[in-house]
């Protein structure tokens, strides 16, 4: 098993990039999507300060290499499914780290990405998953037993960042024991380290690197093979008639664990720390199956976790800017779902909510592939978790702590409950 | 009222007459038909509110997006006449349609 890279400290002073021709005056906004200001109070409170009534729909920032962000609903989704305009050349900011990040299909465009997308869409269909469920359950169950009767749990570090990554292993057929290697690669590439674009691309690198050589034996050996694990069935996978190279398997591959491993993980997160403070919510989910399921949906909608990038494909007036062929735009996926002009009154989770709009997943021919999975997920753990622990709460004092970058994450979630009969 | 004919997975066959403006998978769902998960809510991001379109009145279905093409392709069941319900709204127009509700994937 290989050795957990040591993590870098943030420092106070980040690098600024000087503000390009191209780029008015008052498009200038000071935002670190690394350290957004007010995180303290929550991720999706932070983002939201930057989306005020008049704040143009697209903003630039000199932070993280300097780059432009799209500030509501309407404007992420449609950089989202515009791909001739809005390239996945590069996807994640800074632009330095992004360059040499080298996952397969997610920095390629259409025509070339759809037979990779393919592939993967086979490996994750729904009818894929549902045949999955039982595992997924087992492992939700065996979790969730192993603290029940204790009354309390750390959320975040007991299960939040346990389960997502025992069911990837279990359907790559991964041993258990290398999860917390894989997960310190995967938040090196989400939450990359350092104060300039510079250090936060070779940590972003090191990251990238860890994965791959993790990968690289694993692919070797199940070529050619029978199995119907995941990995297996992406190595064999058929790209225009061809068996996929051996470079892209290894892309293929490390996007499946970054994406399995450090997403869920914080949607999870957010999902529980918000039911802890809102029993009634938690009542009502627990009294109707069919509610539950559905309701997976509304917290996907008010939990976004993921602000990845597009790449301007080519000189062009949007917005009622000049970009530039090579100017980064930054998608916070957090200001679709919580955005008035799409979804009213965006912070209650409104189980009956019609016209429901989010990116949650992303959009455009890069949409999730995972989002089946995901989905199945999160109606098992809230099925298991209900059915043990049926009323639960934050600890008294609890500090949870957000952290934002390519995806947001949160720790430090104690939850309590009633054991044994006794009261709370 | 438009009227619409849907036919459950055990072939039975339920006229609906809905409002106008909602999707038919809203249609079906508050009808109380429960086998159409529709565990997206018309997002288009599920593919649990996939019917069969027996016979469509005037041919007038709105087209397919990308997403909903790419949703549909993965389902084991997807035939020529596979539509997501969520992303077909009632109107006058689809008086006479009647529709199956697919396999579960």
């Amino acid at each position: 098993m290989a050795t957990v890279p040591e993590e870098v400290p943030p420092s106070m002073s980040r690098a600024r990039a000087p503000q390009p021709a191209n780029v008015p005056d008052d498009r200038v906004f000071e935002i670190d999507m690394y350290q957004l200001d007010g995180i303290e109070e929550g991720y999706h409170e932070a983002w939201k300060r930057v989306q005020q009534p008049g704040t143009p729909e697209l903003i630039w920032t000199p932070f993280t290499g300097g780059h432009w962000i799209a500030t509501n609903g309407q404007t992420v989704r449609e950089i989202y499914g515009d791909p001739e305009r809005f390239s996945s050349e590069v996807i994640f900011l800074p632009k330095e780290a992004g360059e040499l990040y080298d996952m397969v299909p997610t920095r390629m465009d259409p025509p070339e990405h759809t037979p990779y997308r393919k592939a993967l869409d086979k490996g994750l269909s729904l009818g894929q998953i549902r045949q999955v469920e039982e595992k997924v359950r087992e492992v939700a169950v065996e979790l969730i037993d192993g603290f029940a009767a204790a009354g309390q749990c750390e959320f975040s570090s007991e299960y939040a960042h346990i389960f997502p990554v025992r069911v990837f292993m279990a359907l790559a057929d991964l041993p258990m024991d290398d999860a917390e290697v894989l997960g310190r690669f995967a938040k090196m590439m989400t939450r990359p380290e350092g104060n300039t674009p510079e250090e936060m691309a070779a940590n972003l690198d090191a990251g990238n690197k860890g994965l791959i050589d993790y990968v690289d034996p694993i692919i070797r050996a199940r070529r050619g093979g029978s199995g119907d694990d995941l990995i297996t069935v992406m190595v064999n996978a058929e790209i225009n008639g061809e068996l996929i190279s051996h470079d892209k398997a290894q892309g293929l591959i490390a996007l499946l664990l970054l994406a399995g491993l450090d997403t869920v993980v914080n949607f999870l997160g957010f999902m529980m720390l918000h039911l802890a403070r809102n029993p009634e919510l938690v009542a009502e989910l627990r009294g109707d199956k069919i509610k539950l399921m559905r309701s997976a949906e509304e917290m996907f909608r008010r939990f976004p976790v993921v602000s990845e990038a597009r790449m301007v494909a080519k000189d062009q007036e949007y917005k009622g800017v000049n970009l530039k062929h090579g100017d980064m735009i930054l998608l916070p996926t957090a200001l679709h779902g919580l955005d008035e002009a799409e979804n009213p009154d965006p912070w209650k989770i409104d189980l009956q909510r019609r016209g429901m709009s989010h990116t949650t997943f992303g959009g455009g021919p890069h949409r999730c592939a995972g989002m089946h999975l995901a989905r199945m997920e999160v109606i098992c753990t809230l099925e298991e978790w209900f059915n043990r622990i049926p009323e639960f709460g934050l600890a008294p004092g609890a500090k949870p702590v957000f952290h934002s970058g390519i995806v947001a994450a949160v720790d430090n979630i104690p939850l309590v409950w009633p054991v044994g009969g006794r009261p709370s | 009222m438009t009227a619409i004919t849907v036919t459950t997975r055990e072939g039975v066959e339920h006229e609906l007459r809905p409002q106008d403006g909602i999707s038919v998978m809203e249609a079906i769902r508050e009808s109380g038909i429960d086998e159409l998960l529709a565990l997206c809510g018309g997002c288009c991001s599920c593919a649990t509110c996939h019917v069969f379109v027996d016979r469509d009145p005037v041919g007038q279905l709105p087209p397919m997006s990308a997403d909903e093409d790419d949703l549909l392709e993965s389902s084991s069941s997807r035939t020529d006449r596979s539509r997501l319900s969520c992303q077909l709204p009632v109107s006058a127009a689809l008086d006479g349609l009647r529709i199956t509700i697919a396999p579960e994937d």
